[in-house]
């Protein structure tokens, strides 16, 4: 930012304000970080080197010093130090509701030691005289946390039966959907992805990649892509092929990855079998991590691929149905992405590609809040 | 006379609203604008009353500054008052990150967050640090935000470095040992736990031959017990140096001996250890969240996407490439110049024409009055060039 002095004979709005001003703030902040050519040398310099470090981790990982799978191990372990409330899960309701039933309770018995002479019969003459009032409020408080408690007990076991009966969130299919069973991006929809995205320089994520075969054939097209993907038998497959791989899910690794640092994002998979909210809360993250303009590329099948008999045990146990495309257009268009096109392929896949338009700051705001975002996500897994 | 006050919940030295708020007072008096603090809790000593002491001296055309940091009753105060008001906001920590530690200090957050709100249509200019900070404003409705980093002198920064740390610094590195440091409360939103975890991964991958000093003071011991738990049972213990509070010339040590600045905070209004970092010439690795892309700007390393690995790739690499920590260090003095008081003081200046132009404020500052904190600066900064040089 270069050093700007104050001029007398120029008026405080030309200085400042209309920069400032609500209406303008966008290109006020635009001039506050306006690049420099020097600038553009050290991203040019330092994205050298960030090549050079993926090769490597890479390369750490072909050898099977710190795989994915340890790095999603680590992870597990550390939310089960937090203490309750920090991670979620059913074991937090549990621990909490406990602590709120043991603590519910208000003891008029109050202590009366004390070290100082005569103090302690004070007490006990005080906690005499008074225990008829602290009973009386005792009592009216003891019996509405009683209720309360109660109350908060019935709310979840009522909760309970009906996320077991939504077929939701009682577990995770995908956990057990491994590589027996997925709906594989077609070769001539990754051939279709790969042209694509061929002009893409920046960062490209594909999620979730399964066995990586479309990751692979972006990488090989000179392409700076990576993968992510949750299923144990598909990653080791992925692996074998060495390519760059996270394991995790696709909303949990989008929540890690920072605003407007992706250049293109494929997401398949969790579009067909996944629920409603999951599926706009990907959407909602899509929007958050991509560059204004970038590329984002769903690679769906139609309800009949979906259906079909190698793809069976996945459309049984997903909680969602693949959607129509006209489905698609419509949402990507509600949460800001454009110039949406359709292109189908044979045996019921279809490719659906837009891109995240420039957003204003108020829809800015709403993309990378957080509330937003998890008002989006699916309930947490956390029932009995 | 009327002039421009601050309002601040604590008023301490050190810390980074109390900083701020005393380098745009010095500022002020500069500008012949008097100025003065009020503040509920003054471990500065500087204060002239609290919040209430300020009605018995009120005068027309004052302009008021509400440096809101925490929930307070300040707030109410200033919202039934008539004088023009500005805020400074420097972030609100997500209650969230401390609900399972404190549900006081959540509660707290949250009040806070409403209180910022509460402001919004009773404030004529609010000013924060970053455009992330500047999206939380909007967001709670204020109509006029304008944006400029905190203003430090940088002064603060130089001072005696302790001897001893220095020595054990040095002793690691001859033990073939990196110094890894991160400054900053032990806290949640701060994610201390991915650098333990970004340790681990480089021990995996390049053995033993990091330690990473987390300097801050704790402040939930549940937090801490998990980081605690996760050194041990990842087998870094050894190599994780809690250092629970320092002196400043401790802390100069650590800025001037480590190898690196490593962040991986989550939520960052500004990060103000990060432009410490850049003045001590140390390089700087971080995860992308919150404010950090912005002060961070070109002068050092910051990664979107969470990975132990990659962090672990890149610090050994500036670790062990004379030629990238030179250019880091380079990188770092460039940023230095964009957000040291060169360029806040007159962002300032115009902020303050601002204001008295939207309040109709009779005062009248001279603008062409020099800045000392300006002056030092510049002395300081074109030192700092030809040792980096």
């Amino acid at each position: 930012m270069p050093e700007q002095s104050m001029h007398a004979d120029r008026s405080a709005s030309e200085e400042f304000g209309p920069e400032a001003s609500s209406g303008r703030v966008d290109d006020y902040l635009a001039a506050q970080n306006e690049p420099t050519a020097q600038d553009a040398e050290a991203k040019a310099y330092l994205l050298s080197l960030e090549k050079r470090i993926r090769e490597e981790v890479a390369h750490m990982r072909a050898e099977g010093k710190y795989p994915p799978s340890l790095a999603r191990r680590v992870r597990t372990y550390y939310r089960t130090l937090l203490p309750d409330g920090a991670a979620s899960g059913q074991r937090d309701f549990d621990a909490i509701f406990n602590t709120v039933d043991r603590i519910a309770y208000m003891d008029i018995d109050v202590p009366t030691a004390s070290a100082k002479p005569g103090v302690a019969f004070a007490k006990r003459a005080l906690r005499t005289l008074m225990a008829w009032y602290l009973n009386y409020l005792a009592q009216q408080f003891n019996n509405f946390a009683t209720n309360l408690v109660h109350l908060l007990g019935i709310t979840d076991a009522r909760i309970g039966a009906i996320e077991a009966r939504m077929d939701t969130s009682a577990f995770r299919a995908t956990e057990l959907l491994d590589t027996t069973a997925s709906v594989r991006v077609q070769a001539e929809t990754s051939a279709k992805v790969a042209e694509i995205l061929s002009e893409v320089r920046g960062r490209i994520l594909v999620a979730e990649c399964t066995d990586g075969a479309l990751l692979e054939r972006l990488v090989e097209g000179g392409l700076n892509a990576y993968g992510v993907e949750s299923r144990p038998g598909l990653l080791q497959t992925a692996e074998s092929r060495g390519l760059e791989l996270r394991e995790a899910g696709t909303l949990e690794h989008l929540a890690s990855v920072a605003a407007g640092s992706l250049s293109a994002l494929v997401l398949s998979g969790l579009v067909d079998r996944e629920s409603a909210a999951t599926r706009v809360a990907a959407l909602a993250h899509a929007r958050r991590v991509l560059e204004a303009g970038a590329p984002l590329v769903l690679a769906c099948a139609s309800p009949q691929a979906f259906d079909e008999p190698a793809n069976r045990v996945e459309a049984d146990l997903s909680p969602g149905r693949p959607y129509a495309a006209q489905t698609w257009e419509f949402l990507l268009g509600r949460l800001g992405f454009d110039s949406v096109t359709i292109e189908s392929f044979k045996a019921g896949h279809y490719l659906v590609v837009c891109g995240n338009a420039r957003r204003t700051p108020e829809l800015g705001a709403l993309a990378d809040n957080k509330v937003v975002l998890q008002a989006l996500e699916p309930p947490k897994e956390r029932r009995r | 006379m009327s002039g421009i006050h601050h309002f601040l919940p604590m008023l301490a030295k050190g810390d980074g609203v109390g900083n701020n708020a005393r380098a745009m007072a010095k500022r002020l008096a500069e500008l012949g604008v008097p100025s003065r603090f009020y503040a509920d809790l003054d471990k500065a000593g500087v204060a002239s009353g609290n919040h209430l002491d300020y009605a018995k001296v009120a005068e027309p055309g004052d302009i008021l500054i509400y440096h809101i940091a925490t929930s307070s009753p300040m707030t109410t105060y200033l919202a039934r008052r008539s004088e023009a008001l500005a805020v400074v906001y420097q972030n609100i920590t997500p209650p969230e990150y401390f609900a399972p530690y404190d549900t006081t200090a959540a509660a707290i957050q949250k009040r806070a967050q409403g209180e910022v709100a509460m402001l919004a249509e009773r404030t004529l200019l609010a000013l924060t640090p970053s455009s992330f900070n500047a999206e939380d404003l909007h967001a709670a409705g204020y109509s006029e935000v304008a944006e400029f980093p905190i203003i430090f002198d940088p002064v603060d920064f130089i001072g005696h470095s302790s001897q001893a740390v220095e020595e054990v610094l040095a002793n690691l590195q001859a033990k073939g040992l990196a110094n890894w440091l991160f400054v900053g409360r032990l806290v949640p939103n701060k994610a201390q736990e991915h650098l333990i975890m970004a340790l681990h991964a480089h021990r995996e991958m390049y053995g033993d031959s990091a330690v990473l000093h987390l300097v801050g003071r704790p402040s939930y011991p549940g937090y801490v017990a998990a980081l605690h738990g996760l050194a041990l049972e990842l087998g870094v213990a050894d190599r994780v140096n809690f250092v629970m509070g320092v002196a400043s010339d401790e802390l100069a040590a650590f800025y001037r001996k480590s190898d690196l600045f490593i962040s991986a905070s989550e939520h960052e209004g500004f990060c103000m250890p990060i432009v410490e970092a850049l003045f001590h010439g140390l390089p700087v690795l971080a995860y992308d969240a919150g404010a950090i892309p912005q002060t961070l700007g070109i002068g050092g390393v910051h990664l979107a996407e969470r990975d132990p690995a990659v962090l672990a790739a890149w610090a050994r690499l500036i670790a062990t490439d004379p030629e990238l920590r030179a250019r880091l260090r380079r990188l770092g003095r460039e940023q230095l110049s964009r957000v040291a008081p060169t360029a806040t003081i007159p962002a300032f200046d115009r902020a303050v024409a601002r204001m008295i132009e939207l309040s109709g404020s009779p005062l009248a500052p001279d603008f062409e009055a020099e800045s000392a904190i300006v002056i030092q600066s510049r002395e300081i900064l074109d030192r700092l060039s030809e040792e980096f040089a």
